[in-house]
């Protein structure tokens, strides 16, 4: 139990002395292994220092189970201008970067070469997925875009009641031409900020001409509402033009992509829906003076004309008009008297024409020329019809007596006056002696007459 | 004076048409001419409002 002395405890020890460079390496080769190499940290942003160099300062902290795990980090000015949104404490972020030591301090740093908020990747991921959606719809085309009304009366403007945007549109507005504002009030910001705009834009869309929808500068996560479809869709079916103004010049965000014009600044925005009370005054002027031209060139014309008709109205030449009317009228009428004799002369001729050629065709004459010699060839045909007649009529006489003479010779009359006689019965000639029977009726023809008689018998040459 | 300045500038371009239409009556262009000089005069009043009119709508109406 030797109590220890600064002589022994300098004796007993590992007599092993680093020098402070030398645990300074150790350091740096156990800090710079691989595994502290090119990796994503995430945490929330603490102690944020930008410094006049332009080099950012901070550390990222996290809190697990109550105990608190810091560690400081540096990003160098030459990739700070590469970062797409403002650090500022409390943000949660993921970096990428290397541990490395700081010998002269003494101090270790995460040197951070890529940083951006948490979530945003799937953020812009979602954005993009939206995009694709609205594009197919065509939601994007340029055939939708309205042009804006000239003149508008009313313009309602949809933004953050206190934010500078409608300061600015106010500011150019009154300046350029007298519209009324109508400020629809919107969240431009937030988890609900969507729906606010989306609604803001709906109650005033019936009352006006033209719509602003506009939102100061901000990170992509403060404008992100403004890629919402909900506020996008509102905008398509918006039935008056919108005019988009988000952010600055070199954000885009969906709204802006669907909008009838995406303005770079609500100024601009302001300026587009508004024409200039300085030029619409000269336009006005203008007016004026076509008016006023045009009125005194037409008064000159009408004086010009009334002078050359006065001068057409003058006595002497209405006289020789009046002449020149009277030998125009004698020359008419004596034409008229020439015509008309023609034409008597000429209808008179015809006439004549007519009168003979109807009277060629009098039936009396005809009758008078063609008479005698119809008659002559009637009588003609009379004589030969007279001689034909009687001609054939001694023919036919001859004949007649020459059949006369044949028939008394060999017909009945021959016979009955040799004796025969004809026996008819029931109006036929009785041939055979079996043509009649006994109490039979029949009719004997003689020479000079008949006589009924009645059989008594009937006898057969031969029997039958 | 509770026409729009659209309006009236629309009714002023067809104002000046018929001026400028051949068409037109001495009678007539006199009448026009002096409906148009009272219509750039109302236009330029309207010009001349420098205070712009903002209402702020309520949130539920």
């Amino acid at each position: 139990m030797d109590q220890v002395t600064l002589d022994n405890w300098n004796k007993s020890q590992d007599p092993r002395t680093f020098r402070v460079s030398e645990v300074s390496a150790i350091i740096s080769r156990l800090l710079e292994s691989e595994e502290l190499q090119n990796i994503w940290v995430t945490g929330e942003i603490t102690n944020f220092k930008r410094h006049s160099s332009g080099h950012l300062y901070f550390s990222l902290s996290e809190q697990k189970s109550g105990k608190e795990s810091v560690i400081s980090c540096s990003i160098w000015k030459s990739k700070a201008l590469y970062l797409d949104f403002t650090p500022e404490d409390g943000m949660e972020v993921r970096a990428y970067g290397s541990i490395s030591h700081f010998e002269p301090g003494g101090r270790y740093t995460f040197q951070i070469s890529q940083m951006r908020p948490s979530g945003a990747g799937e953020k812009a991921l979602l954005i993009e997925q939206w995009r694709r959606e609205m594009a197919a719809k065509g939601w994007f085309n340029t055939e939708r875009k309205r042009p804006l009304p000239r003149y508008p009366a009313k313009i309602g403007v949809v933004t953050s009641p206190t934010g500078a945007v409608i300061h600015d549109i106010k500011k150019v507005i009154s300046g350029r031409f007298p519209s009324e504002i109508l400020l629809s009030p919107a969240l431009v910001q937030g988890p609900s900020a969507h729906e606010d705009i989306a609604s803001a834009i709906r109650r005033v869309q019936d009352m006006v001409d033209v719509i602003i929808v506009g939102r100061g500068g901000g990170s992509n996560e403060d404008l992100f509402p403004f890629n919402h479809p909900v506020v996008v869709e509102t905008i398509v079916n918006c039935p008056v033009p919108v005019v988009s103004a988000i952010g600055h010049e070199v954000d885009i965000t969906l709204a802006d992509l669907a909008s009838d014009f995406s303005a770079s600044t609500p100024s601009h925005a302001a300026e587009q829906c508004v024409p200039d009370r300085r030029s619409e005054a000269e336009n006005l002027v203008h007016l004026r003076r076509r008016m006023y031209l045009c009125l005194i060139n037409y008064m000159e014309t009408s004086q010009e004309e009334l002078n050359e008709i006065r001068d057409r109205l003058s006595p002497s030449r209405l006289q020789r008009e009046i002449g020149i009317k009277r030998q125009y009228l004698a020359d008419l009428s004596d034409r008229l008297v020439h015509a008309g004799q023609g034409c008597r002369s000429r209808v008179s001729f015809l006439l004549i024409e007519l009168k003979g050629r109807i009277e060629g065709k009098n039936p009396r004459y005809l009758l008078l020329r063609e008479l005698p010699e119809r008659r002559s060839y009637m009588t003609e045909i009379h004589n030969r019809l007279t001689h034909g007649i009687f001609t054939r009529l001694e023919k036919e006489q001859s004949d007649l007596r020459a059949l006369t003479a044949v028939l008394s010779l060999h017909g009945p009359e021959s016979l009955f006056r040799r004796g025969f006689c004809q026996v008819m019965s029931e109006g036929s000639l009785v041939r055979k002696v079996t043509d009649i029977h006994p109490g039979r009726i029949v009719q004997i023809r003689f020479l000079d007459g008949t006589a009924d008689a009645e059989i008594k018998q009937v006898n057969h040459d031969k029997k039958v | 004076m509770t026409k729009k300045y659209e309006e009236m500038i629309a009714e002023l371009k067809e104002i000046v048409r018929k001026i400028e239409d051949n068409e037109t009556s001495l009678e007539e262009m006199i009448v026009l001419y002096e409906q148009g000089t009272l219509l750039i005069h109302q236009c330029e009043e309207k010009l001349a409002e420098v205070e712009v009119k903002i209402t702020e709508l309520g949130r539920e109406s």
